[in-house]
């Protein structure tokens, strides 16, 4: 095998290595916690050796933080950026949460050790508020003006409470749950009824 | 021993049991740790229960209050009525405090038990807030504003406990995070807001 190519099939062994950790770590944390999981379980979990996971990771700490990377959240392109109607947001809104399905393994975490008082689990769902803030206020401030920032509050609570009780209820049923269509449904009903009708617009009968 | 005394020393370990489970978890609590909580030997207290696990059973074993009482299920609700359950339903967390953090943390590791113990505490609660909104709602909209408001309590509480940890009983108490929530709820709710509020 001519040596560029040995050096990216070692490169693509490494790599997979790295995410049969990640994914071997991923599942244990949420399982068991992060401080009843050992390296040593991890490496039970994926076939490894103690000093194979050592390789591509410093340690245990390390393995959580590379887990608890932000998934692309700050590239959504919302609709209702281009277009602030009420509608447009809701879709929006059920879209964002849509997109955490894929992630549902980092929620499991977060939401694990949030009440382990972990720092570092606390840091990331403060990010993860951020970029939400950012996505989400400047279209809320066009349709709601001045009670932006209160209904903001709002939806906030509402979909951590949809999304943790989901989580709770569905377990690893979760993905394939909230892609129902009954699921689906509720979830646009919740977020439709929370938001009061625009400025705009004359009140609902 | 008597039964009653029996049934006393039950409650101690279960008591200990689910201060541990709540603070260190299940996973890193010993019964060695709930034995000495207690003042009791590690042999007493497998006299009571065989495992780590039975103890971790009856925890999900202990009734939980209903909400009706703090308004007539009978009456019209109004929106201080909604208040009044709202409260209600912030100071429940505030009582199952510990067994809510234990529950969350074993239902988002997979146990079966405690995802089972907080299906049941749940659709209790919104049985009984749906019944409430059902006297001046159509099924459809009692239901959604159920959903809303059980949601949003949710959504505000656990966070709450999450950052506050031990000290979430003391924080909940206060009028300022009742009203917050309360003014969630208030903004939320097509309820509210069909009634003038806020």
């Amino acid at each position: 095998m001519p040596p560029q190519m040995r050096t990216e099939a070692l490169e693509r062994g490494r790599d997979s290595t790295r995410e049969r950790i990640l994914a071997a770590a991923s599942q244990l944390f949420s399982r068991s916690g992060y401080e009843a999981t050992t390296v040593k379980d991890i490496a039970r979990e994926c076939q490894l050796t103690d000093p194979a996971i050592y390789y591509h990771f410093g340690s245990k700490r390390e393995i959580l933080t590379t887990l608890l990377v932000e998934p692309p959240l700050k590239d959504f392109v919302l609709q209702s950026h281009l277009t602030p109607t009420r509608e447009a947001l809701v879709d929006d809104l059920c879209r964002i949460f849509d997109f955490w399905t894929e992630h549902a393994g980092i929620l499991r975490l977060v939401y694990r050790h949030a009440l382990e008082g972990d720092e570092d689990t606390r840091a990331f769902a403060e990010q993860i508020a951020r970029t939400y803030e950012t996505l989400i206020m400047p279209p809320l401030s066009e349709i709601y003006g001045a009670n932006a920032q209160r209904i903001y509050g709002v939806l906030g609570t509402l979909l951590t409470g949809i999304q943790l009780d989901a989580l709770i209820a569905y377990g690893d049923r979760y993905g394939a749950t909230v892609a129902t269509a009954e699921f689906r449904a509720r979830l646009r009903r919740l977020v439709s009824g929370a938001l009061p009708p625009s400025q705009a617009q004359p009140e609902a009968v | 021993m008597s039964p009653r005394g029996r049934e006393v020393v039950r409650r101690k370990i279960v008591a200990a049991a689910l201060d541990l489970f709540g603070s260190e978890g299940f996973e890193q609590t010993t019964v060695r740790m709930i034995a000495r909580r207690c003042g009791v030997t590690d042999a007493l207290l497998y006299y009571y229960f065989p495992s780590k696990r039975h103890i971790l059973n009856a925890i999900w074993e202990i009734p939980q209050a209903r909400l009706l009482h703090a308004v007539d299920p009978n009456k019209p609700l109004t929106v201080e009525g909604l208040m009044a359950l709202v409260d209600q339903m912030v100071s429940g967390s505030i009582d199952m405090d510990a067994i809510l953090r234990v529950m969350i943390r074993q239902a988002l590791s997979g146990d079966g038990a405690a995802v089972a113990f907080r299906q049941r505490t749940m659709k209790a609660w919104r049985r009984d807030v749906q019944a409430h909104f059902a006297t001046v709602l159509p099924k459809d909209e009692a239901e959604l504003n159920t959903d809303l408001v059980t949601s949003i309590v949710f959504g505000a509480t656990f966070p709450a406990m999450a950052a506050t940890g031990a000290n979430y009983p003391a924080i909940a108490r206060t009028p300022e995070f009742l009203e917050a929530i309360r003014q969630l709820v208030l903004i939320g709710l097509p309820f509210c807001r069909d009634r003038g509020e806020p």
